[in-house]
């Protein structure tokens, strides 16, 4: 048990990691432009295909490198191109465009990939255990990730802070004017922090896809959850980001490995199911079938009780 | 209401009364009957969002739900008149308005689009294990015929369920309009467009808010009811995150902030999704393209362009 928990343990950090790719960049987007970007996932997605795409010419690690790059300066022009000239109609115009831009992007990599998911994979040398808990191997590649996730985030945290342009960053965020009075060009910095936050939603793309499934729907997939997670997190804070990822990673994780039905859990309340009860619901249902909508529980849980999410500051 | 807001209505009346004499083949009819329920159904998105300024990723769950508490009510014992069936579709999705909104609607923008968002996934998800309600993977299939018959009213045709969402569609316009005049139609704009002004001036953007998303959660289940008469059947695929986007294009496409935008995005979206998925595959993709040259370009959607363009050839100066 005591292995098979610790296994749950990694797999929840692993997914917790892999969420907060995707919700930092997600998250600083809002903070800076106020405008949640709905395509956010999409740009994950993206991620992935082009990897595979431009792996197949140079190999795994060509692609994992090109791709996030490709990515970020697509998620670049868009910001510059329509989402610039959007933010004078306003906040809802911006969303509407982003969710818009989601469907075309799914779209668009039907058109030229097809619906079926792609043989994406990572390279055979990483493919062995690295270690084995409770008879289930945790492969070296998904080591590799969450090392890659980990050096990710600081070097995050250390360009925010100590670097010139870092603290741009953070003025900006909280004072336009008064930095763009300074002489230091905030619309180019906007610019700059979509496609680097698009470029870690392509480079968490690249890495994951492999492990989580390069198909059509995994923007759609991956993409709810991580809004889930800013939004539990309160939007616009990085901090709330990285507890929210790594509650929601082991939450899920945790409901996998924990095989207990809905009856079960009745059955402690002192309420017996018979199975002739005459409902066609499924209440033997086990809770690893209901992990995916555990996010979304803990997520309306969170909003009545604390409506601005855990480390927000106000309600947006 | 003055003369002319009554001849309107009347004339609308006799354009829905004539529509069927004009489109006779079965083809068109039912290319009319579904643009009947998804005009319905962009109204009440037009409420929810046009005059609430909520936007919502997950409004189709209400337009399910109408559909599956449709459909049962017409195979359970208890008979409902078909008539009426959308009173009890549209009081299903209500209830579960009640209890989504509690939570939703104490924020007006991104906070409200994302729980939307959730709250589609969370209900698409349930309904795939709530099989007695949602019917699994098949969904729930339904008879009209077995309906009670009253006043001597049988929807066997076509033509006869025409009439049945005709009527509605009618009501349903009819309504939405005469709520936009109300004093809750008027606050719920108010806290659209600044809910702090509102609250200073004694409206509490909650509570409107809730109201409003109540009636957009009935209309939508009337529109679903109307779905489950029409094709005999409700689907998960009628509360997904699919359908959900359908309904924002197409009162985005029309133009969300006009009450005649609805009706024209349901119309230009329905001919657009028939006539285009029958020559190319590619349908979604250039419908995509469509929404967002629109989101882009036309911020006011199609009626916006015309009323515009209408002003400018009277060549009369907007106020």
């Amino acid at each position: 048990m005591a292995e098979l928990f610790s296994f749950a343990l990694l797999q929840g950090l692993f997914n917790g990691l892999m969420l907060f790719l995707l919700a930092s960049g997600l998250t600083l987007i809002f903070s800076l432009l106020g405008v949640l970007n709905l395509a956010h996932a999409s740009f994950y997605m993206l991620g992935a295909y082009f990897s595979y795409a431009i792996g197949v010419h140079t190999g795994f690690w060509g692609g994992v490198v090109i791709a996030p790059l490709l990515v970020g300066c697509g998620g670049a022009l868009v910001e510059r191109l329509a989402l610039r000239h959007l933010h004078r109609v306003g906040h809802v115009a911006e969303l509407v465009f982003t969710f818009g831009l989601a469907l075309l992007i799914e779209e668009g990599v039907q058109l030229v990939w097809g619906r079926a998911a792609l043989p994406y994979h990572e390279p055979e040398a990483l493919r062995a255990p690295l270690l084995i808990l409770a008879g289930l191997g945790f492969p070296t590649y998904k080591a590799l990730l969450l090392a890659a996730a980990l050096a990710i985030f600081v070097a995050l945290a250390l360009l925010l802070t100590y670097t010139r342009l870092g603290l741009i960053v953070q003025a900006a965020l909280s004072h336009p004017e008064m930095v763009a009075a300074l002489g230091h060009d905030v619309p180019t910095v906007f610019t700059l922090v979509f496609g680097l936050g698009t470029g870690l939603a392509g480079l968490a793309g690249a890495l994951a896809g492999p492990v989580l499934g390069t198909y059509p729907g995994m923007a759609v997939t991956l993409g709810a959850t991580v809004f889930v997670v800013v939004v539990i997190g309160g939007l616009g804070s990085l901090t709330g980001a990285l507890v929210a990822a790594l509650a929601v990673g082991f939450l899920q994780s945790g409901a996998i490995v924990w095989d207990i039905t809905l009856a079960d859990v009745l059955r402690w309340f002192g309420w017996y199911l018979n199975a002739e009860s005459g409902s066609r619901d499924r209440w033997d249902v086990a809770l690893p079938r209901l992990a995916p909508l555990l996010p979304y529980l803990l997520m309306i849980v969170v909003l009545i009780v604390r409506p601005s999410g855990l480390f927000g500051k106000r309600a947006a | 209401m003055n003369a002319r807001t009554w001849a309107g209505w009347g004339a609308a009346a006799l354009v829905l009364a004539l529509l069927p004499l004009l489109f006779r083949s079965g083809a068109a009819l039912s290319v009319l009957n579904q643009i009947g329920i998804a005009s319905v159904f962009a109204l009440s998105y037009h409420l929810l969002f046009g005059l609430g300024g909520m936007l919502s990723f997950g409004h189709a769950v209400f337009f399910g739900l109408g559909g599956f508490t449709a459909a049962h009510a017409l195979n359970g014992a208890l008979g409902v008149p078909l008539p009426l069936l959308p009173l009890r579709g549209g009081g299903g999705a209500t209830l579960f308005g009640l209890a989504i909104g509690g939570f939703s609607v104490r924020h007006g923008s991104t906070v409200f689009a994302m729980v939307s968002l959730a709250v589609v996934e969370l209900v698409s998800a349930s309904a795939l294990i709530l099989t007695g309600f949602f019917g699994g993977e098949e969904g729930i299939a339904t008879n009209r015929t077995v309906a009670p018959v009253v006043l001597g009213l049988r929807f066997v045709s076509d033509v006869e369920v025409y009439a049945l969402i005709a009527a509605w569609l009618w009501l349903a316009a009819f309504g939405a309009w005469l709520f936009a005049q109300t004093p809750l139609g008027l606050a719920a704009r108010s806290v659209r467009d600044n809910a702090e002004r509102a609250a200073f001036l004694g409206y509490n953007p909650f509570v409107v808010r809730f109201l409003v998303f109540l009636c957009a959660s009935f209309l939508a289940g009337v529109a679903g009811s109307l779905f489950a008469v029409n094709y005999e059947i409700v689907t998960i695929e009628n509360l997904d995150l699919a359908a959900s986007a359908n309904v924002l294009l197409m009162t985005y496409i029309g133009g969300a902030a006009h009450f005649l935008g609805p009706i024209t995005g349901a119309v230009v979206f329905t001919l657009l999704q028939t006539v285009l998925s029958r020559y190319t595959e590619l349908w979604q993709l250039y419908l995509g393209l469509v929404f967002v040259g629109v989101v882009l370009f036309l911020p006011d959607g199609i009626v916006g362009l015309l009323i515009t363009a209408g002003r400018r050839m009277v060549g009369r100066v907007q106020p």
